[in-house]
């Protein structure tokens, strides 16, 4: 009788072989791996628990779908945080002809509220701990628009080229930069305020 | 009111009606089952998708709630309330309103220790559960009929409650849903 | 308003910047203490991002997000299933049939739930999860009501007692 392979030690490359063949043991296995990543990357775009958890559900069933189509090109996490990313994008894309576009968002579109910020030297990790530290760069995150948001964790998480960014947000490359740019002083100038706050 | 306690595993599966081959059908066949459908329509509770509303309401003695975006719970629910409970006011501390599609679940964090999760079963009955922070604490399974609110609730601290109400949303209440949403904007 | 040159620098940190464009790029960084700054500031965002990309962990239970997904996969494929039957041929000769036999049935069904009153008794299944909760429930015909009411089992008895006297008819 043949014994069930033990998934937990199976590496990333051999268990989506097996969920290739139908294993959806071996797929439940990639799940429980890399979930944690999925959710977060989906939080991060979306700000809202509910809809990460939506989407980062359905971004494995479409995984689980299109297996057949993953040749190995780049590792399956990273596949799979792409397939996660373009549903973010669709939904955000769904809720913005729903919603009215912030005053902030569309100030910085005329170049508006970037004239007002100096460059700061930012440095607030000294003596923070790092999870303090995530948490303020958290809350400075859901301060920006989700355009200028989702440019930035992108470009700066998921390291995509600003081609890449562009073609995946369906506008220019100047648009990207100029939201790119933004976002990132407005971080600075968050994240320097922040922590003037703290030594008050 | 009536206090029921029940153990039944019941499983209400109701087949729907095929109506792929519509376009196939003789002229009386038609006839039948556009007066069939327009019975189903009026009578049938869930459509594929069911749309809810859910509203995490705080029920106290106090006068005010110490949060300021707490604001009193509309009147429907503030009269169900008051007739059957003992608390002087009750306020809307989170409403949401969400699609579930058909056989399908959709979790909602109504506050940071009160997260449900509802799941949309064939034909009438829905599936609630309650979390509390992050424990499965209880399930219940129940018919929704039209315009009955269900809801799950407990004791909270200093003698106060909460209460987690959820209806189906009508059509027409949802396009008041949605002026109302455009007005508070 | 940000000017083509900031963007510039910009692109120039991101390894972006066309290669006959970087050594003008260079030159007026070295000469402008302002550039320098903002060049600077841009970089110190970027590198404190990347090292502290802000953590959300995922509360739900291994079988319990599971189950959702296997759920939803089962669902879509079933649906998959149905649209591909029946064949042409199928349709051809047994829709009449079974079409009428649904018309005939969507007919008793929906004229006996037309008539049903609206608050008439369905069955509740209700199932405490937790070793350290229990609850009652409660229904108002009258209000279009039911409350299921969960509380400590450690004080089931002080809190069945704080329930019926919560209530009042």
């Amino acid at each position: 009788m043949a014994t069930q392979p033990d998934y937990s030690k199976l590496a990333d490359d051999e268990l989506v072989k097996a969920s290739q063949k139908g294993d959806m043991q071996a797929f439940e296995e990639l799940v429980a791996r890399h979930r944690d990543k999925l959710y977060a990357r989906a939080y991060s775009m979306m700000r809202n628990e509910n809809e990460a958890t939506d989407l980062s559900q359905e971004a494995w069933v479409k995984g689980w779908q299109r297996l057949v189509q993953f040749q190995g090109d780049s590792s399956f996490v990273t596949w799979m945080t792409r397939i996660t990313i373009n549903l973010c994008l669709d939904q955000l894309r769904k809720q913005k002809r729903q919603r009215a576009e912030s005053i902030e968002a569309m100030d910085e579109e005329s170049g508006g509220v970037e004239r007002q910020m100096p460059v700061v030297n930012i440095n607030p990790s000294e003596g923070l701990e790092r999870s303090e530290l995530r948490k303020r760069i958290d809350r400075a995150l859901d301060q920006l628009s989700y355009e200028h948001r989702t440019v930035l964790i992108l470009h700066e998480f998921e390291e995509l080229e600003y081609k890449e960014i562009a073609k995946r947000m369906e506008c220019s490359i100047g648009t990207i930069m100029s939201r790119l740019f933004y976002a990132r002083r407005k971080m600075a100038s968050l994240l320097a305020s922040l922590r003037k706050e703290e030594l008050k | 009111m009536i206090a029921t306690k029940s153990w039944l595993r019941l499983n209400l599966r109701k087949s729907r009606s095929m109506i792929n081959s519509y376009r196939f059908l003789p002229r009386l066949s038609g006839l039948i089952l556009g007066v069939a459908l327009v019975f189903l329509s009026q009578a049938s509770v869930h459509a594929a998708d069911l749309k809810l509303e859910a509203t995490l309401v705080w029920g106290t003695n106090d006068e005010k709630s110490p949060d300021a975006s707490h604001k009193p719970v509309d009147t429907v629910y503030a009269k169900k309330l008051a007739k059957y409970f003992k608390w002087k006011n009750y306020f809307e501390v989170n409403r949401q309103t969400v699609t579930i599609p058909s056989r399908q679940s959709k979790r909602l964090t109504m506050s940071k220790q009160c997260v449900i999760e509802i799941t949309e079963l064939e034909g009438e009955p829905i599936e609630v559960k309650l979390y509390g922070e992050g424990k499965l604490l209880n399930k219940f399974t129940k018919a929704l009929t039209k315009g009955e609110i269900v809801a799950i609730a407990g004791d909270d601290k200093n003698e106060s409650a909460w209460f987690v109400m959820i209806k189906e949303i009508e059509p027409k209440a949802e396009e008041e849903l949605a002026r109302k949403a455009a007005g508070e904007k | 308003m940000k000017t083509d040159f900031e963007l510039n620098v910009q692109a120039y940190l991101d390894g972006e910047l066309p290669e006959n464009e970087v050594k003008e790029v260079q030159a007026v960084l070295a000469a402008r203490l302002g550039s320098q700054e903002l060049l600077r500031e841009l970089t110190q965002t970027r590198d404190l991002l990347r090292q502290n990309e802000p953590q959300a962990p995922l509360t739900d239970s291994r079988d319990f997000y599971w189950s959702q997904i296997r759920r939803r996969i089962d669902a879509e494929e079933k649906a998959k299933t149905a649209a591909s039957q029946p064949g042409w041929s199928f349709r051809r000769f047994f829709a009449p049939l079974i079409t009428g036999a649904a018309c005939v049935f969507a007919l008793v069904v929906g004229i006996g739930k037309f008539n049903s009153p609206a608050n008439s008794w369905s069955p509740v299944v209700i199932e405490n999860m937790s070793s350290e909760t229990t609850s009652m429930s409660f229904r108002s015909p009258s209000e279009n009501l039911f409350v299921v009411w969960v509380y400590d089992r450690n004080e089931e008895l002080a809190s069945a007692q704080s329930a019926e006297e919560s209530l009042h008819d």
